[in-house]
C-alpha cells in the first residue's frame, strides 16, 4: 500500500467524522431552537426614524414598562447617541416581556447581561422579541455596536424585581421606573 | 540537484507510512474533543439557562 493511498484513507475518514460533528451539533442547535419556538430577535418592521419623537409609540411619554389590559407587559426603548431611553427599566422576574425598540439617529446595539438578550437597533426599523428573565437584581444593558465617542458611556439599566413588587409598582406608577 | 544520501526509497516510504499517521490522529481527535465539549458544555450550561428569545 503506497503512503498517497494511506493518506487518501485517512482524510476521508477525517472528512467523514468532522462531517458527522458538525450535523450532530447542527441538530442540537435545530431540535432546541424548534422544542422552545426560538426566533432570531429582528424581524423586518420599519418606521420612519425622522419623526419618532413626533408620532407613534415611541413618543417620550410612551417609552419604558407598560401593562396592558391584559396583563401583557410591553418595552418601548429608545436607542440614540449617546443614551437608552428610559435609562432604567423595572421588570417582573418570569413573566414573558415584549421588547420594542429602535434607534433615532446611528445603529446601535443593545444586550442585558446575563440573558441572551442581544439584538440590533437600526434607525428605520423596530427590534421585537419576547424575553423572560429569571434571575433577580440589576442587570446592565449597554450598547454593543460602536455608535460614535460617547459610545462607551452608553449604559443602561434593567432591574429584576419580584412579581408581587412589580404589581405594586405598576397600581402606583402608570410607567413603573427605578426610581 | 542534490540529494541527502540518507533519504529513504520510494518503498521504504511506503512501509513507513502504510502503518497510517496514528499520531497525527491522536493529536486531532484530542483537539477536536476539547473544542466539542467546550461547545456543549457552553451550549448547555451557558446558552440554554440563559433563556429563549421569540
Amino acid at each position: 500500500m503506497t503512503a498517497e493511498s494511506v493518506a487518501a484513507r485517512y482524510e476521508t475518514r477525517w472528512a467523514v467524522l468532522m462531517t458527522a460533528i458538525i450535523v450532530f451539533l447542527l441538530a442540537i442547535v435545530v431540535f432546541t431552537g424548534l422544542h422552545w419556538a426560538s426566533m432570531p430577535p429582528s424581524r423586518v418592521e420599519v418606521i420612519d426614524a425622522t419623526t419618532l419623537h413626533l408620532k407613534g409609540e415611541f413618543t417620550e411619554n410612551n417609552l419604558g414598562v407598560a401593562v396592558d389590559a391584559q396583563g401583557r407587559i410591553t418595552v418601548h426603548l429608545l436607542a440614540e447617541q449617546y443614551a437608552f431611553r428610559p435609562q432604567c427599566l423595572v421588570l417582573p422576574q418570569g413573566e414573558p416581556v415584549t421588547f420594542r425598540a429602535t434607534s433615532s439617529d446611528a445603529v446601535h446595539g443593545v444586550l442585558v447581561t446575563g440573558t441572551n438578550i442581544n439584538t440590533m437597533l437600526v434607525p428605520g426599523y423596530v427590534s421585537t422579541f419576547v424575553a423572560t428573565l429569571k434571575e433577580l437584581g440589576e442587570h446592565s444593558m449597554p450598547c454593543h455596536e460602536f455608535c460614535g465617542v460617547g459610545h462607551a458611556a452608553m449604559w443602561a439599566r434593567v432591574r429584576v424585581v419580584p412579581k408581587a413588587t412589580f404589581d405594586q409598582l405598576v397600581r402606583t406608577n402608570r410607567r413603573p421606573g427605578c426610581v | 540537484m542534490l540529494s541527502p544520501p540518507n533519504e529513504p526509497s520510494s518503498e521504504e516510504f511506503d512501509r513507513a507510512a502504510s502503518s497510517g499517521p496514528t499520531g497525527a490522529v491522536a493529536l486531532c481527535g484530542i483537539a477536536v474533543c476539547i473544542v466539542v465539549v467546550i461547545w456543549l458544555a457552553f451550549y448547555f450550561l451557558a446558552f440554554l439557562p440563559r433563556g429563549f428569545l421569540q
